[in-house]
């Protein structure tokens, strides 16, 4: 006891003239000060630049920790254009990509290097429409003509209000609707994806579908198991922009309060949350025939992407390395990939040059290799298994039919989104409210289903008290 | 009986020595905290969003306590506001009774000398251990038990035996996932109270029980007549502690919903003040001057009970002497 | 006042003998509900990812500890995503150092503090205690970001000091060691000790310090316990998050917040692997309130 109270007071007394150094270190210059704590601190200051030089040859890039696609992308850039990988800086501004939202802006408050940005979809025309944080393509030499190949819709979704273009996508990120092919075999008779994809062409005839399927299973089964899902695809079919002449426009958003209802009251749709356990159980227990999943969730690398957990493959391993699905799996061809109702995407990352851009070279060069040059993009394809933003590229690889996804019964699920991705239109949709305005609708549909507030007009009501929450000096009603 | 408290001090030459002891803990506070204390004051009375930079004076306040008549936004920042301080009330007083209770039962079964129970230790080290989990996990780890859908622990036990037919939508529900929250938070923190507590007893100079016991006081009457009025003061922190942390309520009130959007029944103030400030556009504004009323409000009650207490302790003395 | 006199002997032993048992049934109820979710926790993390989706909840464990901890240090699965996410022995020693020393800076300095406000009087007492009980009442978020900007035009960002060293002002902390202070701590010790030639500082640290043992702990605990799952201003002030600098909990929300790692075994493995420390330093600590340390030891 005693030796241990003896330990306490000398670290105390260590700590107590770390705190007398200190002092200094508060004023003015940091660092500076020599004991166990500050040792970090000091390293760490003199280690980066903090005034960068224009002739820096670091391509800095500012992402967050789930977008690991940006490692694969370093090494692959390096290995292509014979750049050092200790020049390409990767650096991590927070955990997901709405924390790489703030992250960024944070990291832009100091003088540290910052060339390119990577933007999620959801907040891309959130960035694209602030000049304080981020510079046209022009200004690196790019312009939408350098992009012929790309699918219109990031294009588009990269282009400011102004007209300005800037930002690029390496992928595209259409998504399909997975279901159970057993299941629809058994209750509507459905015997491959074109037949099915006849059953869910439009929203009438998912409805149609839906109500035959659930007096078909015995009550059982739901079209659909999430609301979500059905929310990703629908947000994508407007007429209008969500923010028209600074006005707020529901548009046909309106229209989703009463389809989403219906869905849940008459168990067209499970209704279960997405990413809980309870969503993949759904599927694989027959509680729901499919959802809709876009291409970044149709991966099987092993992480545990959205179709593996439907498919209940885990990721163990034999001696040599290859995955082995665990003993409750579903069979290999028990889910297919359909189009679906509409055009729809979910998510995507797109590469902004930052304001302090000052690699504008090596910069150009990154975004020309992976948006832009097809040999490089086919050869990312097909190592990555990611849908990449170019139609010829992607056209290549379904006429070569190589693509063979496992978990679909070895369905070429490109061939599938690239019909999707052919379909989206947001031309002169994309404001920079759009981020906002969804989060805030989708919280209003979801306090209806919840039955947070009383009916559909007071839902809507929810979501104008919202939206002017979230978008001030848009005028609301 | 309070011959725990002091009495005569003799302190003519020693002032010094007082700042000097407390130095430490101002200049800290100086050079970490009053740059952002005074930052978030100045954000209060500036504009949101695309304003961020305006002068605004009291609108934000105005704003956020009165509404405007005809402004949509401010009357929207005003209903959620006083929507999410009486949540915030109605879930700090579920928990603090339950924690207290609970916590004070624990303390004086633990210390008790007469009835003892076997395995104490193993009891204190235990009711502790749901503090050490982070919020985030508790939340995950309870929605996974009351979870809304079929697959839900709770769900498929009932389920399975027949109890219900269709399953609950707990975290649908106002009542039952007020309480669940009440009940999570009292789960998490009951643990930490109880060792405040029990410290406090512990601290207390055990000639003072020796001397009740030799005096035949019963468990029942030492505890109210000795321990009570010597932990008052740690009673007092318990109490204005729990405040604070009850009015700033954040982690679980977030973090218990499936879906993405946080339960409208569960949104409290600091979830206001976080939600406002970490939007896609932050509503820098509003959210600092949420902050300064929520502050004022803690702080008027706080000091308030400090010193209704610390009073009461000073004329007693002074009737004694 | 004398009524325990009044039982026969037996009865009355008959009776604590009843009670002990009632509150140790209560005790046991209590236990399972405090360490059933943990249970869970653990169990999860021997199972796969189609048990935690196909079966829910489950009290006995699965068999594959091994193979989720193999998944979570395996480059080749996620693009390696795993394994640059969470470093269990770096997250380890980078928490622990800042908890360590956060702990050890707001338990003595805050002790300091409430000593000197207790023990001596001087001008600005009333004024400091006062302040220090209103700056414990601030909401802590929107601060947060004033310390940000502040840190970054001091070039203080991506360094553990910020995050360290504010432990020294601890508000709560200090009320807590006044309140203790105020309820059992003998001032005439402090006289006793200047009669017997200590000077302040001895006083304070060789005299005073013992006594205050019991609040120590708890608060070092408390400070521990609260730092090392502060996931919140490390990850702030930590802007670039270098893999190097990484707390445990950045760790573990970089690997529940990705989408794309939804191996529930694996996850449920990152959180129990991140509380293990936590629990061997609450268990070393807690022998301190478990043997209740009594201050009539150190007075005698």
């Amino acid at each position: 006891m005693k030796k241990r109270l003896l330990a306490a007071l000398v670290a105390s007394a260590a700590v107590l003239s770390l705190a007398g150094c200190n002092d200094n270190s508060g004023a003015g210059t940091s660092g500076g000060s020599s004991s166990g704590a500050s040792e970090v601190s000091k390293v760490e200051e003199s280690a980066p630049a903090t005034d960068v030089k224009d002739d820096d040859d670091t391509l800095t890039i500012l992402t967050w920790e789930s977008n690991s696609d940006i490692q694969v992308q370093k090494k692959f850039f390096c290995e292509k254009t014979g750049i050092s990988e200790d020049k390409i800086k990767i650096v991590t501004v927070g955990a997901d990509g709405e924390a790489g939202r703030d992250g960024i802006k944070q990291y832009m408050l100091g003088s540290e290097d910052a060339d390119l940005f990577t933007m999620d979809a959801d907040w891309t025309p959130l960035y694209t429409n602030d000049d304080t944080l981020t510079l046209p393509y022009s200004e690196i030499g790019l312009t939408t003509a350098d992009f012929p190949d790309a699918y219109k819709y990031t294009i588009d979704l990269g282009t400011a209000e102004n007209g300005i273009f800037k930002a690029a996508s390496f992928q595209a990120t259409p998504g399909g609707f997975v279901y159970r092919a057993d299941l629809a075999k058994e209750y509507l008779g459905v015997n491959n994806p074109d037949e099915m994809q006849e059953k869910v062409k439009d929203w009438d005839t998912f409805k149609a579908t839906a109500e035959t399927l659930y007096s078909a299973s015995g009550n059982k089964t739901s079209l659909c198991s999430t609301a979500g899902g059905i929310w990703q695809v629908f947000q994508c079919f407007r007429n209008q922009p969500w923010v028209k002449d600074n006005k707020f426009q529901l548009d046909t958003a309106e229209q989703f309060y009463d389809l989403v209802t219906e869905y849940k009251n008459n168990h067209y749709c499970a209704a279960v949350p997405q990413w809980e356990a309870a969503w993949y159980a759904s599927i694989r227990d027959g509680s729901a025939l499919g959802d809709f999943v876009p291409t970044w969730g149709l991966t099987t690398a092993g992480g545990g992407s959205i179709l593996e957990n439907f498919n209940g493959a885990t990721a163990e391993k034999d001696e040599n390395g290859n995955l082995v699905p665990s003993a409750d799996v579903l069979a290999a061809d028990a889910l297919a990939i359909c189009p679906g109702p509409a055009g729809w995407y979910w998510g995507g990352t797109y590469y902004g040059v930052s304001s302090r851009c000052n690699t504008k070279a090596t910069a150009k060069k990154w975004i020309e290799l992976f948006c832009n040059d097809s040999a490089a993009m086919k050869e990312y394809a097909e190592k990555t298994g990611d849908f990449v933003n170019n139609k010829p590229v992607m056209n290549d690889i379904i006429n070569a039919g190589t693509n063979k996804n496992k978990y679909l019964g070895d369905q070429d699920h490109f061939k599938v989104l690239n019909e999707v991705a052919n379909k989206i239109d947001i031309t002169g949709k994309v404001t920079r409210y759009d981020s906002q305005c969804k989060g805030a609708f989708n919280d209003s549909v979801q306090s209806l289903l919840k039955g947070e507030v009383a009916d559909k007009a007071a839902a809507i009501e929810k979501c104008k008290d919202d939206v002017a929450k979230a978008c001030p000096g848009v005028v609301v009603e | 009986m309070q011959s725990a408290a002091p009495k005569t001090r003799k302190m003519i030459s020693y002032a010094k020595y007082g700042y000097i002891f407390i130095l430490p803990f101002f200049l800290v506070y100086a050079v970490f905290m009053i740059y952002p204390l005074i930052n978030t004051i100045l954000l209060s009375f500036k504009g949101n969003g695309p304003t961020a930079e305006q002068w605004v004076g009291f609108q934000n306040y105005q704003y956020i306590l009165f509404g405007e008549e005809g402004n949509r936004l401010a009357n929207a920042f005003m209903k959620s506001f006083w929507q999410d301080f009486l949540n915030t009330l109605i879930l700090w007083v579920g928990n603090f009774v339950v924690q207290i209770v609970l916590s004070l039962l624990l303390a004086v079964w633990f210390s008790d000398n007469r009835i003892k129970i076997k395995g104490t230790g193993f009891f204190k080290v235990v009711v502790y251990m749901p503090n050490i989990i982070t919020a985030a996990s508790v939340a995950s780890l309870f929605l996974m038990l009351f979870g809304n859908s079929k697959y839900g622990a709770i769900n498929s036990l009932l389920l399975n035996a027949g109890a219900i037919l269709e399953p609950v939508s707990f975290l649908n529900n106002q009542v039952i996932t007020r309480i669940l929250v009440m009940l999570i938070q009292s789960w998490m923190w009951f643990g930490n109270t109880m060792l405040l507590l029990l410290s406090g007893i512990y601290g207390i100079d055990p000639s003072i029980y020796e001397a009740a016991s030799i005096d035949g006081s019963s468990g029942m009457n030492t505890f109210f007549k000795i321990t009570m009025p010597i932990l008052k003061p740690i009673f007092i922190y318990v109490f204005i502690t729990s405040m604070i942390g009850g009015l700033q309520m954040f982690d679980i009130p977030y973090l218990l919903h499936e879906g993405n959007t946080t339960s409208m029944y569960l949104e409290t103030s600091a979830v206001f003040i976080y939600k406002n400030f970490h939007q896609a556009v932050p509503n820098y504004g509003i959210s600092a001057a949420a902050s300064v009323i929520l502050f004022i409000i803690t702080a008027v009650l706080g000091i308030f009970v400090y010193k209704f207490n610390t009073e009461g302790d000073n004329k007693k003395r002074k009737k004694s002497k | 006042m004398a009524d325990a006199y009044n039982f026969s002997s037996s009865e009355y032993r008959r009776s604590i003998m009843i009670q002990s048992i009632i509150r140790l049934v209560v005790c046991i109820i209590i236990t399972i509900i405090c360490l059933f979710p943990i249970y869970i926790l653990i169990i999860n993390s021997t199972r796969t990812t189609s048990e935690i989706i196909d079966q829910g909840v489950s009290l006995l464990p699965g068999g594959s500890l091994i193979d989720n901890f193999k998944t979570l240090n395996d480059p080749n699965v996620a693009n390696g995503t795993y394994v640059r996410s969470f470093q269990l022995w770096v997250g380890y020693g980078n928490s622990l150092l800042i908890a360590v020393s956060s702990t050890i800076l707001t338990v003595f300095f805050s002790g300091m503090t409430a000593y000197g406000l207790t023990v001596y009087d001087f001008k600005l007492k009333g004024a400091s205690t006062t302040f220090i009980l209103a700056v414990m009442m601030i909401p802590t978020q929107v601060v947060s970001t004033g310390l940000l900007q502040f840190m970054v035009q001091i070039h203080l960002n991506d360094n553990y000091l910020p995050i360290i060293l504010p432990a020294v002002a601890a508000p709560q902390v200090v009320f807590y060691m006044l309140q203790y202070m105020k309820s059992s701590f003998p001032i005439d010790i402090v006289e006793a000790a200047r009669i017997d030639g200590c000077n302040e500082w001895r006083t304070f640290l060789q005299i005073s310090l013992p006594i205050l043992k019991p609040a120590f702990a708890v608060q070092a605990i408390f400070a521990f316990v609260s730092s090392w799952n502060n996931y919140y201003t490390p990850s702030m002030l930590l802007i670039s998050s270098k893999p190097e600098q990484r707390t445990m909990p950045m760790m573990v929300t970089y690997v529940l917040n990705n989408d794309k790692l939804t191996n529930f075994g694996v996850n449920y493995l990152v959180v129990a692997l991140s509380i293990i420390p936590v629990v061997i330093v609450y268990l070393c600590l807690s022998k301190f309130i478990v043997k209740g340390v009594a201050l009539g030891a150190v007075k005698g």
